[in-house]
């Protein structure tokens, strides 16, 4: 058996993680006899045989996309796993937001002040606007048709988890509320209609025939 | 060659399905001989993604309208072979109707002999 055959099969494998070992086995014994046997119809037109199976290999299409959709033919995403990718997308986000509070409490003067307010609004717009949506994004994705409801699960948590960190953190009681009452208004729509257009974009990708 | 097909792939979005329905109706097959199956039907001109057929082919058998078995025959190696169910004769002869009215209506415009006579 050539080793360009194996290596393609073994990437195919790589995205079926999370299927059972027998439906694994099923999927590539099904894909290495169609190989086999495209790889016997390019040799019967006088390919040598490495020749055969790359012209084989390039017939089949590109295996980390194949075995991505041979896994969602298994096993399409539940809202448990969308979450968890919405929660890790999200979480990054809110890492950022931590750290934006840090930098608000550096004293004026110890960076150059333009630098201080360009900085500090950037992180303010992360925060309230790009953050969500961005991490909507990602979550659509990664996510597609659950992507949705991964996002608003997932930005809820982490949301209230970020107000909890400002309420214990900050030392004036009403900027808890305020963050309450701008960011889940605000960041929740916008990481919903992040997640839709990164659902639909990949939803457009997966359907797309391989010709 | 190439360009062609293509191009018929882009057109293709969406037809896939119904065409391996199509083809199992009239025969078991395995994956290998459904794209054969595809291309010597359409006269060469329509060439189904190798790989994309088996994503399509194991979430039909999820939805139900197709089972698959390993079968050994008695020469060559063992191929796992799909067969089409009940519902899936039932949904074939629904994607036949709906293709032929959706057919219907472009070839309508495209030879501009629809009724033109409200205009």
């Amino acid at each position: 058996m050539s080793r360009q055959l194996e290596v393609y099969l073994a990437e195919i494998e790589q995205q079926l993680g999370g299927l059972p070992s027998h439906t694994r086995l099923d999927v590539i014994a099904e894909v290495r006899e169609h190989l086999l046997a495209l790889v016997a119809e390019q040799q019967r037109r006088g390919l040598a045989e490495n020749e055969a199976v790359a012209a084989a290999l390039g017939q089949f299409g590109d295996a980390r996309r194949i075995g991505r959709r041979l896994r969602r033919a298994h096993q399409p995403e539940s809202l448990g796993q969308a979450t968890v990718t919405g929660l890790r997308w999200f979480g990054l986000a809110t890492l950022v937001n931590v750290s934006a509070l840090f930098f608000g409490g550096i004293p004026a003067g110890v960076v150059p002040e333009l630098v201080y307010h360009v900085i500090g609004y950037l992180l303010l717009y992360w925060l309230i606007f790009i953050g969500p949506f961005v991490a909507g994004l990602a979550t659509g994705i990664t996510a597609a048709s659950k992507g949705v409801i991964g996002a608003a699960l997932s930005f809820t948590i982490c949301a209230a988890l970020f107000v909890c960190f400002v309420y214990v953190a900050s030392s004036d009681p009403e900027e808890w509320l305020i963050m309450v009452r701008v960011v889940a208004p605000i960041g929740l729509p916008l990481a919903c209609v992040g997640a839709a257009l990164g659902g639909l974009w990949r939803a457009r990708r997966v359907e797309q025939p391989q010709a | 060659m190439r360009k062609q097909r293509t191009t018929y792939g882009e057109l293709l979005k969406g037809a896939t399905p119904v065409l391996i329905l199509a083809v199992l109706a009239e025969a078991p097959r395995h994956g290998y001989a459904i794209a054969r199956a595809i291309e010597q039907r359409s006269q060469q001109a329509l060439a189904v993604g190798e790989g994309s057929l088996y994503p399509l082919l194991h979430a039909l058998e999820r939805d139900g309208l197709i089972t698959s078995a390993w079968v050994t025959p008695e020469s060559g190696p063992a191929r796992k072979v799909y067969r089409l169910t009940a519902a899936g004769h039932t949904a074939l002869a629904q994607r036949m109707d709906a293709w032929q009215q959706f057919s219907t209506a472009i070839n309508r415009v495209l030879g501009g002999s629809g009724d033109e006579s409200a205009a």
